[in-house]
């Protein structure tokens, strides 16, 4: 990061804010991802289950349901989980990808891989099509019960995002980013970079692919201009990217601050990237952007999370410096919830007001 | 944040045959108490006696860092990565690298990647040999030479199988190679795991002597000029710090791909603290070590273990450090 916008300030000192209100509740094991359903929060854990509660909202305050269903989704972890339909879609190191609908079923498997780890997933809702990989593998399931395998790669799959229309898939790998159909598996080009890519994401409007790679950089390819770009000066490999609902930020984790680089107009080149919430001896370890406004939120390795204000490049505290490494952040559907997963298997609750008014 | 216990991590090399297998079943049937997770090469041989055994497809890459020898392991970040999103924990990983690995990626590895910084230490790199076959093994195959090389204990193996004249050759051959490593003997890979685990040997806290050498080897007596030597440089008097760090720069930068291995203690003018560091190849990890005591000598011990190293000249270089 070149420059420093952000007033600094350490959190251990500053009180908690009156604005947001928090409950925990203890899960089984470490979360290694969370997401929200329509009213509910799901969380998936080291023990291979994913564990679901409503998010009660009773006079003003939420709170986590005191039923909690357990999901016996893996063996091994669970190491990833998305959002599809009226339930979800979890991966593990028991080879599989499983889906969760809600109903009788329970859950049901999509892919299985054959006892190899799944360390990347991705959905896309609409066209209901599910993409995993296993080792050097990508398997796309349609909704329709079809199934399409890439050819081997060269390396190891670690990450995998859809475009937004649906029928591409990036797959992050050594030397680069493949851009696969949905439809038939196939390589349709490869956006190459020398060194190892570890995840994937695509803007929202389908212009760009930004992966992060080993040498703690984002790498930018913008599918208009054919330009690419590094994004640098990260002290961590980044593992969290998120965009803001309208594509006008991209959120990040692997700095001491939240950082978010501008992709309104020709993308992030030449701009330094907005950085809030300077922690001390904190990382950012989990970003989540708001579904609608322009706030971002992030958690770090201290047990913080901060909610930043990323036009006025302010923030509060959520959660103060707990010692408890949050893993795993997000936004309810309305808005007004954050919720978020520990690595000492904590499962946090944060309300928020409609209007935060971070000054 | 706090300092939380790193898991340890024991790298077992050796070339084809030597007993790895039979060493990694020793420790994992020792009743330690000790929950293992145990890499083992995805193509090798099975048998091993773990309920968490997982196969590595070696997967080498460069880091894209400018340094042009730093290659790592993009295997092993996956899979211990995944280990540590386990909910039930270990206490330990060894590794088990096939007869034909190149070691210094996979040290490589704990050194670069954040995320196995923050988490697992590397411990020892521990070489198996097969005292029956190494005399041969280590003039045709670069990689069983290289094995000793990174090596910080070595197991002589199957010395039931050989007469006190082989097993003094195959000691004198890897003391030319590796005069540092700690040498053990074995049949059937039978040692005390005390000797093997939890040494620390990557630790600069507990890096407080840097052994002299066992063998003084003649500089001249080179069998042929790419063989890997190991060299000790000493002096008494203090080393002036930015000489030695400019030196030491340069010489990383320049003879990274030769130096395989190096280790130092170093008193530096001035200061009333030890400087230590080690590295493999260019990647190097230093600190500040413990206090020279009052009445102990402040010398100064570097050692490297490398290719195409003269040792008269790196000396004359050394004592140019020293401070007037």
């Amino acid at each position: 990061m070149t420059t420093a916008q952000a007033a600094s300030f350490d959190v251990g000192a500053q009180a908690t804010s009156p604005l947001v209100q928090r409950t925990e509740v203890r899960l089984g094991a470490n979360v290694t991802a969370a997401i929200t359903l329509d009213g509910r929060a799901a969380f998936a854990l080291g023990d291979g289950t994913v564990r679901l509660r409503d998010i009660v909202r009773d006079d003003g305050k939420v709170a986590f349901g005191d039923n909690e269903i357990v999901a016996a989704c893996h063996s091994g972890a669970a190491t990833a989980l998305a959002p599809f339909r009226d339930g979800f879609v979890s991966a593990g190191q028991d080879g599989r990808v499983t889906r969760y609908t809600g109903t009788e079923s329970g859950v049901v498997p999509v892919i299985d891989f054959d006892g190899r780890w799944v360390d990347a997933l991705a959905v896309h809702e609409r066209t209901g099509c599910i993409a995993a990989a296993a080792g050097r593998q990508v398997v796309v399931a349609a909704e329709g019960g079809g199934r399409v395998a890439s050819d081997a790669f060269a390396s190891t799959i670690a990450g995998l995002a859809f475009a937004p229309e649906g029928r591409r898939v990036a797959a992050a790998h050594c030397d680069g980013v493949s851009v696969l159909s949905a439809e038939t598996g196939a390589r349709e080009h490869l956006l190459g970079w020398k060194g190892s890519h570890i995840g994937v994401s695509w803007s929202p409007d389908g212009r760009f692919v930004v992966s992060a790679t080993q040498e703690r950089e984002l790498h930018v390819w913008d599918l208009v201009t054919l330009q690419d770009l590094r994004l640098g000066g990260y002290p961590h490999k980044i593992h969290g990217l998120n965009w803001l609902c309208d594509g006008s930020f991209l959120v990040c984790t692997g700095a001491d601050v939240i950082t978010a680089w501008s992709f309104a107009e020709a993308g992030p080149g030449g701009k330094p990237p907005i950085e809030i919430g300077y922690a001390y001896n904190g990382l950012v370890t989990a970003v989540a952007a708001h579904p609608s406004a322009p706030l971002a939120a992030g958690a770090y390795s201290t047990g913080s999370i901060l909610i930043g204000e990323l036009t006025k490049g302010e923030a509060l505290v959520a959660r103060g410096n707990e010692g408890d490494a949050v893993t795993s952040l997000a936004w309810t559907r309305d808005g007004r919830g954050l919720i978020a997963g520990t690595a000492s298997g904590n499962a946090v609750l944060i309300g928020v007001p409609a209007d935060l008014g971070i000054r | 944040m706090p300092e939380t216990t790193k898991v340890p991590v024991t790298l077992l090399t050796g070339y084809l045959g030597a007993g790895k297998t039979t060493l990694l079943n020793r420790i994992l049937s020792d009743n330690h108490g000790k929950r293992f997770a145990v890499i083992v090469n995805e193509f090798g041989e099975i048998g091993i006696d773990n309920d968490l055994v997982i196969g590595a497809d070696e997967e080498i890459f460069e880091m894209n860092n400018g340094c042009i020898c730093c290659t790592v392991r993009g295997d092993l970040i996956r899979i211990i990565s995944g280990l540590l999103k386990r909910a039930e924990g270990f206490d330990g990983v060894l590794i088990e690298t096939t007869g034909l690995a190149d070691p210094a990626p996979v040290i490589q590895t704990f050194f670069v990647d954040d995320d196995l910084r923050e988490r697992v230490a590397l411990d020892s790199v521990v070489t198996m040999v097969d005292a029956k076959h190494f005399l041969e093994q280590v003039d045709v195959a670069h990689e069983a030479e290289e094995q000793i090389a990174f090596a910080d204990v070595i197991v002589v193996n199957k010395t039931d199988l050989v007469d006190a004249e082989t097993l003094a050759a195959v000691e004198a051959k890897i003391r030319t190679l590796n005069k540092f490593a700690r040498i053990l003997h074995s049949e059937k890979a039978s040692v005390p795991l005390g000797e093997v685990l939890d040494r620390g040997s990557f630790d600069l806290k507990k890096l407080l002597d840097v052994e002299p050498g066992f063998l003084e080897e003649d500089p001249a007596d080179h069998e042929h000029d790419d063989s890997i030597v190991s060299i000790s440089l000493s002096t008494d008097a203090p080393l002036e710090p930015e000489k030695f760090s400019g030196w030491m720069r340069e010489f990383i930068m320049k003879r990274g791909t030769d130096v395989l291995r190096s280790k130092g203690i170093i008193s530096l003018k001035g200061q009333d603290r030890r400087y230590v560091f080690q590295g493999i190849h260019m990647v190097m990890d230093s600190d500040w070590g413990p206090q020279w005591q009052a009445d102990e000598p402040r010398s100064s011990r570097l050692v490297f273990i490398g290719r195409n190293l003269d040792d008269r000249e790196l000396q004359g270089a050394f004592n140019t450090c020293i401070a007037s």
